[in-house]
C-alpha cells in the first residue's frame, strides 16, 4: 500500500527536511500570497524555486503524480476555462471554439498560480513530520488572541494523519470493485455508488480503529511537542524568502 | 505468583442493540501471570480486554486494575494496561517507526529527552533499533506487531494485553512475537492473550480461560481446562494419543 500513501511525510535528511518548520510555514504563506501578484517572471522564478525544492527533497514524484491525478485534472480544467472564455483575437480555433493569445496567457497565469500553491503545500507535507507541523502551526497561531491555537494545530495534525488513510482505503476499494467486474458497467452512477458507499463505510471503520488506538495511548491536545530550534541556515533561508516575496510583489 | 493486579466483579456489557457481549464475569489475575483467553468468534474476548483500559465501560459490575477501578481514573488504567490490537496496522499512528513509538510518551507529557530515551529503549528491546526512521507501513506483518509492542513498552505498562496477536502471521513472525511475550513475562509483566490458536501459545501460559457466549465457562491451569475446550468451539491442540503434553507444544523449541 506504500504507493497509495505517497502524499504524506517521506522520511529523509535533505536540507528541506532539516529546515525549521516555522520557516517552511512562513515561506508557504508568503509565497502563496506572492503568487497572487506575480507576473510571468515572478511565476517562473517561483517555479524554479519549487523545482529546486523537489530536486533537493527527492520525493517519489511518479507515485505522487499518480495520487494527484484528480488535482492535476482540476488545474487543467481551470486552464481550459480561462483560455476559452478570455476575449481576444483567436490564435487557434476549432469550429465555434476559439482560443486567444490573451486567453492562453490568462490560463497559464491562473493555472500556474494554483499549481505553485499546491506544489509548495505538497513540498511542505512530504518534507515535514506531522508532529513538527502541528508544533509549527501552534507556534505561529499562539500570538493571535482568542484563538485556541493548540486545538487548531491538533485538528490540522489529525487531518494530515487521515489523508494517507483515505488514499489507502480508496485503493483497496477500487481494487475490490475492479476484481468483481465493475468496469463492465457503463453507468457512472452505478460505479460511483458501488465505490463510494463501501469506501465511506471502511473509512468510518478505520477511523474508529484509529481513535481507539489513540485513546489506548492517552491521546490529548496537550502533548510533548517536538523541539523547534532555529539554526543560522534557517535564518538565512527565512530572510531570503522575505526578500523573494518582496521582489515578486514589487 | 504475586498479588492480584486485575479484579473483575460481576462484569456485564450490553451493546447498543441490546445483545450481551459479556455476562456476569468475575475473576482475578495475579501480577506476573501469563493468561490465555480462548473462545470462538463473538465469544466476548475482545470486549473483555477493552474493559481493562476503559475503551469500553461496564453495563454492570466493576473492573479494578492495581487497586483502583478503571472508571475512576482512565488515564492511569491506560498507562498501566498496554493493548495490542488485532489489526496491528490500524494502531500505527506515527509517520515513522520512531515517531509512532514516541506517541504514547508524548501524550504523557514527558520531557523530550525522556521521550527519546524511551523510544530508543523500546525499539532496542523488540529488535527494531535500526528502524526508527523507516515508514511503518512498509514493515512486514511480524515487524508491525513488534512495533506495536515497542509502542506499548514505551509507556512502561505493568499489564500487556494481546488481542489475537498471531492472526495472519507466518511461522518466523509467530516465533518472534512469542519470544517477546516470554521475555515480557520474565521481566515481570502480566500478560493476557486472546486467541483461538492455542497450539501457538499454550505451552508458555500458566492459566487458560474459555469464554462462550459472553460467559466465563472454564478457568484454570491449561491441562485441566483443555479437556473441555472443543465443547466451546476451541480446538484442543493436543490429541488424545499425544504423549508430549502441553510443554511439548512450544513453537520456541
Amino acid at each position: 500500500m506504500a504507493e497509495l500513501t505517497s502524499v504524506s511525510y517521506q522520511p529523509g535528511t535533505s536540507a528541506v527536511h532539516r529546515l525549521d518548520v516555522r520557516i517552511k510555514l512562513l515561506g508557504l504563506v508568503l509565497l502563496a500570497v506572492g503568487t497572487a501578484g506575480a507576473d510571468s517572471g515572478g511565476l517562473a522564478i517561483l517555479g524554479i524555486l519549487v523545482a529546486c525544492g523537489f530536486w533537493i527533497t527527492r520525493p517519489p514524484l511518479k507515485r505522487i503524480s499518480g495520487a494527484l491525478f484528480w488535482w492535476l485534472g482540476f488545474i487543467g480544467l481551470v486552464f481550459a476555462a480561462r483560455a476559452l472564455t478570455t476575449n481576444g483575437p483567436p490564435v487557434v480555433s476549432f469550429g465555434m471554439v476559439a482560443i486567444s493569445r490573451e486567453g492562453l496567457h490568462a490560463g497559464v497565469h491562473v493555472a500556474g498560480r494554483l499549481a505553485m500553491i499546491g506544489l509548495m503545500g505538497l513540498l511542505l507535507v512530504v518534507s515535514t513530520r506531522p508532529g513538527e507541523l502541528k508544533a509549527g502551526i501552534h507556534w505561529l497561531l499562539r500570538p493571535i488572541p482568542g484563538l485556541p491555537a493548540g486545538r487548531v494545530a491538533t485538528m490540522l495534525g489529525l487531518v494530515l494523519r487521515f489523508i494517507p488513510m483515505i488514499f489507502e482505503q480508496a485503493g483497496k476499494t477500487s481494487a475490490a470493485v475492479k476484481a468483481r467486474g465493475i468496469e463492465q458497467r457503463r453507468n457512472p452512477f452505478y460505479r460511483i455508488k458501488y465505490f463510494a458507499l463501501p469506501l465511506l463505510r471502511r473509512l468510518f471503520e478505520d477511523t474508529d480503529h484509529l481513535i481507539l488506538a489513540m485513546q489506548a495511548r492517552l491521546y490529548r491536545d496537550r502533548r510533548t511537542d517536538p523541539t523547534l530550534s532555529m539554526q543560522p541556515a534557517d535564518w538565512v533561508v527565512g530572510v531570503g524568502l522575505v526578500f523573494l516575496w518582496a521582489w515578486i510583489l514589487l | 505468583m504475586g498479588r492480584p493486579i486485575i479484579k473483575i466483579k460481576n462484569l456485564s456489557h450490553r451493546y447498543e442493540d441490546g445483545s450481551y457481549g459479556l455476562r456476569d464475569i468475575s475473576l482475578e489475575i495475579d501480577e506476573g501471570a501469563f493468561v490465555v483467553i480462548a473462545g470462538a468468534n463473538g465469544s466476548g474476548k475482545t470486549t473483555l480486554l477493552r474493559h481493562l483500559n476503559g475503551l469500553l465501560t461496564p453495563t454492570a459490575g466493576s473492573v479494578e486494575v492495581d487497586g483502583q477501578t478503571v472508571s475512576s481514573n482512565l488515564a492511569r488504567a491506560r498507562r498501566l494496561v498496554g493493548m495490542m490490537f488485532q489489526d496491528a496496522a490500524s494502531q500505527i499512528i506515527g509517520d515513522t517507526v520512531g515517531e509512532d513509538v514516541a506517541f504514547g510518551p508524548e501524550n504523557l507529557r514527558l520531557d523530550r529527552e525522556d521521550v527519546d530515551r524511551r523510544v530508543e529503549q523500546a525499539l532496542s528491546r523488540v529488535g527494531l533499533a535500526n528502524f526508527a526512521g523507516r515508514r511503518p507501513h512498509l514493515l512486514s506483518g511480524g515487524e508491525k506487531r513488534r512495533l506495536a509492542i515497542a509502542a506499548i513498552l514505551a509507556m512502561q505498562p505493568s499489564i500487556i494485553v494481546f488481542d489475537e496477536p498471531f492472526t495472519s502471521l507466518d511461522y518466523p513472525g509467530t516465533r518472534q512475537i512469542l519470544e517477546q511475550m516470554v521475555e515480557l513475562q520474565q521481566t515481570g509483566h502480566t500478560l493476557l492473550v486472546t486467541t483461538h490458536e492455542l497450539e501457538k501459545v499454550l505451552a508458555h501460559a500458566d492459566r487458560l480461560m474459555i469464554l462462550h457466549d459472553g460467559r466465563l465457562v472454564r478457568d484454570g491451569v491449561p491441562a485441566s481446562v483443555l479437556a473441555d475446550a472443543e465443547a466451546f468451539g476451541v480446538r484442543s491442540p493436543i490429541s488424545r494419543e499425544s504423549r508430549t503434553g502441553i510443554e511439548g507444544l512450544s513453537w520456541l523449541n
